[in-house]
């Protein structure tokens, strides 16, 4: 069996330069299935976790203007959300979670001095949750009882907390907002998200809703965040808001611009069927790739097969089985697709793993995700090679098997 | 009478050429006993080759029976066919080596197919190979030996099988006379051993060595003789 192989492959060998072609076909297509399915597959997995990151069953509203006539008072009124207006909200079945949030504009300092003109976010404890934030170890997001006592505190962006503290910890450290001391509870996990709004959340200083209202003396949030209960029932959600609101606010419930609301779970869903549509694009690409190698492979042993007619003839007069032959020239496919297929396959790995070695910058790598040779991807390309040896080496192998000795041996 | 080794009874080949038919083999009726060494004569064209096929079960007859050893040789499935060309030795007047192949891997090659282990074929090949005078060239492709060294690499591919019935095509028409005469002198020695050897030639010289002669023309057997020597 080895001795057989042995003198399999120096034959191959023999005939390097017409198989290179086939080969480096069969490498080429293997290498772009691989890696581009590798690249699915990292983009999918970054996908789903920049949508989560971002918020992937949240609701955004903001008060608007109306555009229509509504309660006996004329079109183009503005239309403010109150605390109160998201209170009756809360107590709807459909919201798991709410939160109000503040936006204001800061200077923000360690002391006496210069600091950036930050953005100062006043939100209340779930906003964590609704945004799906993370917290990095050792610091906290802000609690029920920072809202309740107006607690001076503050939760950094990963990028301004390294912008004012440097490679320090800032956890328990002071800075002042507008001049008002604030101590620092916690900071975010670095993070990217899809679908944000006011710029990165890298960026910004959460403090408790309660206290930027009294510091700046504000009344209306300029959006409210919540959170459905069910993500997938999302767009009847949007219509109860829009009801609910319209009956405490006196608005033309058909009236979109009066209450302007984002739908982040909607946009998921979208985002997800186009990365779905994505993938299948890529996997077509490649299977069709694969299958015009296989066709260059199956051209190749019907020329092979012709041109032994005469060896496989005299083997087979020589006692040869023409199952043998068949054999024989059935693994003459495999190998070739094994030799190309594997020389792709291991190219693309290499490629996939310099890649993922690259440092590239955090948000390219969050759209790209880390495109791995994952084993199910390498395992359904295997897979494929060996259904293209089969397809390409069968009609050949018959064809072999089928040659009578006599006539293959009167050719000389 | 003991059953002949060989026996055809009505066997007829034709081959369709251009529209009109060939009439290779026209009811040939020929038995040939174990141990006999015969001479196949005949114009080119008369025949020879295509009952030396049939005779080594390269190809079938279409009409006719065909028994070997008492076997049928057309009521054998395609593995049972293989077993029996092993059973008997072909030499080729253009030799037929693998040119990829060396000397020894050439003759090897039948032992492959009966299921020999890899060692014993190799030391099989070189004793053959040694017994043809061939034992400095083992290693030799077919395109660094001389054609008489080609055609004993072929006789001993012929007979590393230890087959009862060796079917020689016109072993020396490509052969110079000296060449040739040392690989007839081979295959009779092989015959002197037990072997039955069947001889397709146009040298009258070569015919006369042979105890029968056969003469075909036309697909047909014309004439059988008794040979002295
Ligand atoms: N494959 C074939 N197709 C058509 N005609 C063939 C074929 N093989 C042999 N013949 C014809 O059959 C006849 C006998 O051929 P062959 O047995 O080779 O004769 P010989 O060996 O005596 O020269 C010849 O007329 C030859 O042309
Ligand atoms: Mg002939």
């Amino acid at each position: 069996m080895m001795r057989e192989l042995g003198e399999l492959l120096r034959e191959l060998w023999a005939d390097r330069r017409r198989l290179f072609l086939v080969v480096v076909a069969l490498g080429w297509g293997t290498l772009g299935l691989t890696v581009l399915l590798g690249f699915g597959h990292g983009f999918d997995r970054a996908m789903v976790g920049v949508l989560r990151e971002s918020g992937d069953r949240m609701l955004r509203l903001s008060g608007g203007a109306t555009t229509v006539p509504a309660g006996g008072l004329p079109a183009g009124r503005p239309v403010p959300l109150a605390p109160e207006d998201a209170a009756a909200l809360r107590a709807l079945p459909g919201v798991r979670l709410l939160s109000l949030e503040y936006t204001v504009r800061a200077r923000v300092t360690l002391g006496a001095g210069e600091g950036p003109n930050a953005r100062v976010h006043g939100v209340d404890d779930a906003y964590a949750e609704v945004r799906g934030i993370r917290v990095r170890g050792g610091g906290r997001f802000l609690s029920p009882i920072d809202g309740q006592e107006r607690r001076r505190v503050a939760v950094l962006g990963d990028r301004i907390a390294r912008d004012l503290f440097g490679a320090a910890d800032p956890i328990g450290r002071t800075l002042l907002v507008s001049g008002q001391p604030f101590s620092v509870a916690g900071v975010l996990a670095p993070r990217i998200t899809v679908m944000t709004y006011n710029g990165q959340d890298d960026d910004k200083i959460f403090v408790p809703a309660t206290t930027l209202r009294a510091l700046f003396g504000l009344r209306n949030p300029s959006f409210v965040v919540l959170e459905a209960a069910r993500a997938e029932r999302s767009a009847e959600l949007v219509q109860e808001v829009r009801r609910t609101l319209a009956a405490r606010l006196r608005f033309d419930p058909g009236d979109r611009a009066a209450v302007a609301i984002r739908d982040h779970a909607a946009q998921a869903r979208e985002i997800g069927a186009l990365i779905l549509g994505i993938r299948l694009f890529l996997g077509i690409v490649g299977v069709l790739g694969l299958l015009v190698a296989a066709v260059g492979v199956a051209n190749i042993m019907h020329a092979l097969v012709d041109e032994r007619v005469r060896e496989i003839g005299l083997r087979l007069a020589l006692g040869a089985r023409p199952l043998q032959i068949r054999a024989r020239a059935l693994l003459e496919a495999a190998l070739l697709v094994a030799v190309g297929g594997g020389g792709g396959l291991g190219l693309a790995s290499l490629l996939l793993l310099g890649l993922d070695a690259l440092p590239l910058d955090r948000s390219v790598r969050a759209y790209l995700g880390s495109p791995v040779p994952s084993l199910p991807v390498a395992a359904g390309i295997a897979a494929l090679l060996g259904a293209c040896a089969l397809v390409a080496g069968w009609h050949p192998a018959r064809r072999a098997a089928a040659v009578q000795p006599v006539e293959a041996l009167r050719h000389a | 009478m003991p059953e002949p080794l060989l026996a055809l009874r009505g066997v007829s080949k034709v081959y369709a050429r251009d529209g009109a038919p060939v009439r290779a083999l026209d009811g040939v009726d020929l038995d040939i006993a174990a141990g006999e060494y015969v001479a196949l004569t005949g114009a080119s064209g008369s025949g020879k080759s295509t009952l030396l096929h049939i005779l080594g079960c390269l190809d079938r007859p279409d009409q006719g029976s065909y028994r070997f050893a008492g076997t049928e040789i057309a009521s054998l499935r395609p593995d049972a066919l293989a077993r029996q060309r092993r059973a008997v030795g072909f030499v080729f007047q253009a030799f037929h080596l693998l040119p990829r192949l060396s000397a020894v891997d050439n003759v090897a090659l039948p032992l492959r197919y009966s299921g020999v282990a890899p060692a014993v074929r190799r030391a099989r090949a070189v004793e053959v190979l040694r017994r043809v005078g061939l034992g400095d060239r083992l290693e030799h492709r077919p395109g660094e030996l001389s054609g008489g060294q080609q055609q004993r690499v072929a006789v001993a591919r012929a007979l590393v099988g230890a087959p009862s019935l060796l079917l020689c095509d016109e072993p020396t028409g490509n052969l110079d006379s000296r060449s040739g005469v040392e690989v007839i002198e081979l295959l009779e020695e092989l015959w002197r051993e037990g072997c039955t050897l069947i001889v397709v030639t146009h040298d009258p010289g070569l015919a006369a060595r042979a105890r029968r002669r056969v003469s075909m023309r036309d697909g047909r057997v014309v004439g059988v003789a008794e040979q002295e020597r």
